[in-house]
């Protein structure tokens, strides 16, 4: 029961992440409304095709985009901004008819060794369009989806012609000149078509899907929205983007502690610190402590549990538009039981302590700035107490404050 | 005058060996982007042809060196005729970037002309190959520039 309702809460959390509004572009980029020091890449990609093709196509594309880039300030190149991607793929036919016009059309096909195609877009306006082959090579499609972000090809090609003995430019690199003394490169009649990157882009994915996606990809389309700044209230001070802050959450809440000898329910609460050390991934410790009492007549019993763990904390990528935050944490420690009990006068006191897991989900809600409301934490935490295994489950709901400068 | 007239035969025999070798039909399919798969074929006036598959800067994945008989030859290049290929334009841009195209360029008796295609279909190219595909199914090779997926544009 207990297991079917935290399977619940994490499908209700995905369901809340996956249905924050959607932009009215392709590729919309912006800065973020709380955060002039961040900008925000939505890209939005819709695919004629079947449900492993979406996954298939997710997958691929947000683990290449999930980059995150710095913007120096012109003064200062210590601050600056940050660039933040989120990629939406969905399937073209679930689509409501409204929304079909602020994502870019991709028609998947089998893979029949030829690359995929993309018209080259514009951010911020309208939505572009290709044809995909299914289980293209890595990187393909994030270089298709450059293209949608308007971004042009950074390589050219020649073709031999043995009938007229001559060579046949077919693309050329903008700007010039061409590599190779401006041949670009020398076909051969056993050899008729060949391209090689333009000057200075041997490492560009524009050039080749040999290479990663680069800041410097993610720099061009910013400066195709003229967002390829920034502003002086970021530079200046105190918003200057840094890492993510520290966290602190007071959370109070339940504990169902228990094994199938004894059990019971105690209130208490939890408060700790997280810090980032990447993007997503952070490190924390948590303390908690939750209290039982019974009584009846003389006899009191108080159960005391003192918990202490330390870990890791992953926060996921919410749509950028979404005020919610996901996050989880696997912590490892210690927790004392403490067990007083009261026979009239008479008192006897037994404590004891053991291994302790703490691993959950929390879902929080972006007040601003500084605060966050945690709407919900549901954590697994087993105590191993008297050579048993108590599954221990919390429940925590408050407050969480993101220690920064005003 | 025997020394002449044996100069004069070989004289002739080495131009009409030329003319036999001269590549007349070439073709360039598949891949315009900068990786993918590409199709060359180079058939000279006695029917001589020789296929390769490769990948864009990559290695030969496939070739084969066949004959095409005279008739063959000639049914394709009176087929270039009736679909109108020498008067096509040069070049037909589909406007996308990456994807697919062909490269034709034939020589019908001294008439050369070449059309280029990329990521975009035009009925008379499409009629030809349709026809060449047909004399290389023997062969069990399919020219393809993409020509078999609708590409759809919003």
């Amino acid at each position: 029961m207990k297991s079917a309702s935290l399977i619940l809460f994490i499908l209700f959390v995905n369901w809340l992440q996956s249905c924050g509004p959607s932009r009215r572009f392709g590729t919309t980029i912006e800065r973020d409304e709380n955060n002039p020091c961040q900008i925000n890449i939505i890209i939005q990609v819709a695919l004629e095709g079947t449900d492993a093709d979406v996954q298939a196509v997710k997958n691929d594309l947000e683990a290449c985009y999930s980059k995150q880039c710095f913007i120096p300030c012109d003064k200062d190149s210590t601050k600056g901004c940050m660039t933040k991607t989120t990629i939406v793929v969905k399937k073209y036919g679930e689509l409501k008819e409204e929304e079909r016009d602020a994502y870019h059309y991709v028609y998947m096909v089998d893979n029949d060794g030829l690359p995929s195609n993309a018209y080259i877009g514009t951010p911020n306006a309208g939505a572009s369009s290709g044809t995909w082959r299914r289980n293209a090579a890595p990187r393909v499609y994030c270089h298709e989806v450059l293209h949608f972000c308007g971004l042009e090809d950074k390589y050219c090609s020649r073709i031999y012609d043995p009938v007229k003995d001559s060579v046949i430019i077919e693309l050329t690199c903008n700007p010039p000149p061409e590599p190779n003394g401006g041949n670009c490169c020398t076909p051969s009649a056993t050899d008729t078509r060949c391209s090689t990157p333009c000057d200075g882009h041997d490492h560009n994915l524009m050039a080749t899907v040999g290479a990663d996606l680069s800041c410097q990809n993610i720099l061009d389309i910013v400066r195709k929205a003229g967002l390829d700044n920034c502003p002086l209230e970021c530079c200046a001070s105190g918003k200057t983007f840094t890492k993510p802050p520290p966290e602190i959450h007071v959370t109070p809440g339940y504990l169902h502690f228990g094994d199938k000898n004894t059990s019971f329910g105690a209130y208490g609460g939890s408060t700790g610190i997280s810090i980032k050390i990447k993007s997503s991934w952070g490190v924390g410790i948590d303390a908690g402590y939750y209290m039982h009492t019974e009584k009846d007549n003389t006899y009191k019993e108080t159960s005391g549990i003192l918990t202490i763990t330390g870990g890791v904390k992953y926060t996921g990528n919410s749509p950028a538009p979404s005020k919610l935050i996901i996050s989880g944490h696997a912590m490892a420690g210690i927790a004392s039981y403490s067990q007083k009990v009261t026979v009239g006068n008479n008192s006897n006191k037994n404590t004891v302590t053991s291994a302790h897991l703490n691993i959950g989900a929390a879902l929080d809600l972006k007040l601003n700035r500084f605060w966050n409301i945690r709407l919900l934490q549901l954590s697994y935490a087993p105590t191993f107490f008297y050579e048993s295994t108590q599954h221990n489950f919390k429940a925590n709901a408050g407050i969480v404050y993101k220690l920064q400068k005003r | 005058m025997v020394r002449k007239m044996l100069l004069l035969f070989c004289l002739i025999t080495v131009i009409s060996l030329s003319a036999l070798s001269q590549t007349v039909v070439f073709i360039n399919a598949g891949s315009r982007a900068a990786w993918g798969n590409q199709q060359q074929l180079l058939i000279d006036a006695g029917g001589n042809a020789r296929y390769y598959l490769r990948e864009v800067n990559g290695p030969v994945k496939d070739s084969i060196i066949f004959i095409l008989s005279a008739t063959q030859l000639q049914s394709f290049f009176e087929k270039a005729e009736t679909s109108g290929f020498f008067t096509l334009n040069t070049s037909y841009d589909g406007g996308a970037v990456d994807g697919a195209g062909i490269y034709i360029s034939l020589n019908n008796s001294g008439r050369k002309h070449s059309v280029s295609l990329v990521n975009t279909d035009v009925p008379a190219i499409n009629e030809l190959i349709r026809w060449l595909n047909s004399l290389l199914e023997p062969q069990k090779i399919v020219i393809n520039y993409g020509q078999f997926v609708q590409s759809k544009r919003r």
